[in-house]
């Protein structure tokens, strides 16, 4: 339970928009009972492109130094 | 205490949160196959796990440059859950296309919940991290 709370607080900080799109992949799936071939490579693209770890915590202009995200 | 919006939306997101435990994992609670809730907690934990790094990525930024500052340790550990979250999440679809294309067995029955588990490990410890950098 604790960690869904820390999950739901995480969400919050992005809120609606990440809660609205989990919901909506909720009430796609409920009750299906096959998901097309077509679904799974598109998920599998989402997954793919997902970005790199540090893309996520970098700014534009680079606070992250490049020895930091590549230690030896 | 009064119900403010902020707490409301928490509860929402705590109801789906629970809602797609039970849907997912307790057999019998609706007639999803094993291979839609696959698809939909595989699809739900990225939309998870991607807020909570946008999040993560904005606090670190606000703190860089300050006595705040996120370390280089905490940061590999995130790295570190977030990468074996995203290689379970691809290496589960590709099984579940190989089983579809005939080419795989069947894949885990508990696939959706070793998923969950993962990505719920990336959103604890950047909490966790938060708490101890703040």
């Amino acid at each position: 339970m604790n960690t869904a709370i820390l999950i739901a607080q995480l969400v919050l900080q992005y809120g609606v928009p990440a809660a609205n799109s989990i919901a909506a992949i909720i009430s796609r799936y409920r009750g299906a009972e096959h998901v097309p071939i077509e679904e799974w490579r598109a998920l599998r693209e989402r997954l793919a492109d997902l970005p790199d770890y540090w893309e996520f915590v970098d700014a534009p202009g680079g606070n992250v130094p490049t020895a930091a995200k590549n230690p030896a | 205490m009064k119900p403010t919006a902020r707490n409301r939306t928490l509860s929402t997101c705590l109801l789906l949160l629970l809602c797609l435990g039970a849907w997912v994992w307790l057999p019998g609670c609706s007639t999803t196959s094993p291979e839609a809730a696959t698809y939909a907690t595989i699809d739900s934990s990225r939309v998870l796990v991607t807020s909570a790094l946008r999040a993560w990525g904005d606090y670190c930024r606000s703190v860089e440059g300050t006595d705040r500052r996120v370390p280089l340790s905490v940061h590999l550990k995130v790295q570190e859950a977030y990468s074996l979250y995203r290689q379970a999440a691809l290496a589960a679809v590709d099984s579940a296309m190989a089983w579809q294309a005939g080419t795989g067995p069947e894949p885990a029955q508990d696939t959706g919940r070793q998923l969950s588990v993962l990505a719920g490990n990336v959103v604890a410890i950047i909490a966790a991290a938060k708490e101890s950098t703040q």
